[in-house]
């Protein structure tokens, strides 16, 4: 009878020293390396720049956008109600919260989408859901909505429904319906021989951008 | 001893049993990929601007035949068959994490080589490369502007400039400054000697689209 008890003991000894043994599943919220490479391949993620400019215009309370460029670019120009998380702090405990609320879809952007989609894996690895990231970024958005694309001749319904989108989207953040501004602008005025032309200075031609 | 075995043989068979499975779940079995860099260390390895190619430095690489160019085509099957870099071998981002890719990774590490990721767009091969840098692939490189660009080479100068061609993603496309300044603009009312004439610009009429 000692040894069966004895036995017993050795038993017990054996899987209290296995469950210790076993590597720790502990990090709870960290997704595995394969999870987040089929996490990197699925496109779910990317939001268009005419979606996301969408729910800017209807003042959707779901979206949280997040700039994660320099401060410095965010406080020339951001897009309207963004937050500035430039992508070093991305981490920091005093953006947890934000990071972490729900009912709100947080969307990375940057000048291009390859800084927003690294905040975009390194949040996405500790777990953090419903995050996202804006294809084109901020560049995509100028391209597209304030410069504007002139659609083609043999441009589809949709391309000229989406055109005009485009078109009242650029009314909304600059407050002018031009395109471009290459025309020089023309004045009216109520004394018939006094006409002045007003030559607005093109926009294209940016000082701070280009390769 | 036999005494002993035959009276106790169910307990001695349990622990028999769970030593094996023990063993089993120690040893045996497909190793976990583990992260080899905590997530501080992926954000400041994004700092680090070293890990990035230029496209021109790649296709000059292609062009003398440097030997020492390792190039990885991230994108699936069809569209590397269409076309791509020199000599880059094809790993679907989904079989980056496949054994034949991970000891090819493993043999470039040991020995120290440099490796190259694109993929249709920059964006395609940046993911997968942070992810190799966070299970400990240090030697991996992404090249920047993808096929996509890379494609389109050699680029006239002019004919870049014109069209705004940049391979630099994160490069800002529009003066933010002289933008910011734009959407507050008010237009200006100019004094003439007499009267005042206040300056209206004239929308330019959205068009109607044409249609039926």
């Amino acid at each position: 009878m000692n040894r069966r008890n004895t036995l017993l003991a050795i038993l017990a000894v054996v899987l209290a020293a296995g469950l210790l043994i076993i590597p720790n599943r502990g990090e709870k919220k960290e997704i595995k390396p394969e999870q987040l490479l089929t996490a990197i391949n699925d496109q779910a993620r990317f939001l268009s720049t005419d979606a996301i400019t969408e729910r800017i215009i209807g003042g959707d309370p779901t979206l949280q956008l997040i700039d994660v460029r320099p401060a410095k670019q965010f406080n020339t120009y951001a897009l309207p109600n963004a937050v500035n998380i430039p992508l070093d702090s991305i981490l920091s405990p005093s953006w947890t919260q934000l990071l972490h609320q729900p009912g709100k879809d947080k969307v990375f952007y940057s000048n291009g989408d390859i800084e927003a989609d690294a905040a975009w894996q390194v949040c996405t690895r500790n777990g953090v859901s419903k995050v996202f990231v804006m294809k084109g970024g901020l560049n995509h958005w100028y391209n597209t909505i304030i410069k504007g694309i002139e659609p083609s001749n043999t441009a589809s319904g949709n391309d000229l429904d989406l055109y005009s989108f485009r078109q009242s989207a650029r009314q909304y953040f600059t407050g002018s319906a031009e395109q471009g501004a290459d025309q020089p602008a023309q004045a009216e005025s109520t004394q018939k021989p006094a006409r002045v032309k007003v030559e607005r200075k093109p926009v294209e031609k940016s000082s701070g951008g280009g390769c | 001893m036999k005494k002993f075995i035959k009276k106790n043989w169910i307990l001695l068979s349990a622990l028999l049993l769970v030593i094996i499975v023990l063993i089993i779940l120690m040893a045996g079995g497909k190793p976990d990929l583990k992260y080899k860099l905590s997530p501080q260390q992926a954000v400041a390895a994004l700092a680090d601007t070293g890990s990035q190619v230029s496209p021109l430095v790649v296709y000059e690489k292609v062009l003398k035949g440097d030997k020492g160019l390792l190039l990885v085509d991230v994108r699936n099957t069809d569209e590397f068959a269409k076309g791509h870099i020199g000599n880059a071998l094809n790993i679907p981002v989904l079989e980056l994490f496949s054994k034949r890719s991970l000891d090819f990774f493993d043999e470039l590490a040991d020995a120290k080589e440099p490796v190259i990721l694109y993929g249709q767009d920059q964006l395609q091969a940046s993911g997968p490369w942070l992810l190799l840098q966070q299970v400990g692939f240090r030697n991996v490189e992404v090249m920047q502007g993808g096929f996509d660009f890379y494609k389109q080479l050699p680029l006239n100068d002019s004919v870049a400039e014109a069209q705004h061609i940049c391979w630099k993603a994160e490069m800002p496309v529009l003066d933010t400054a002289e933008f910011g300044k734009k959407t507050t603009t008010v237009p200006p009312t100019i004094k003439q000697e007499k009267k005042p004439v206040k300056v209206v610009p004239v929308k330019k009429e959205t068009s109607s689209g044409g249609g039926c």
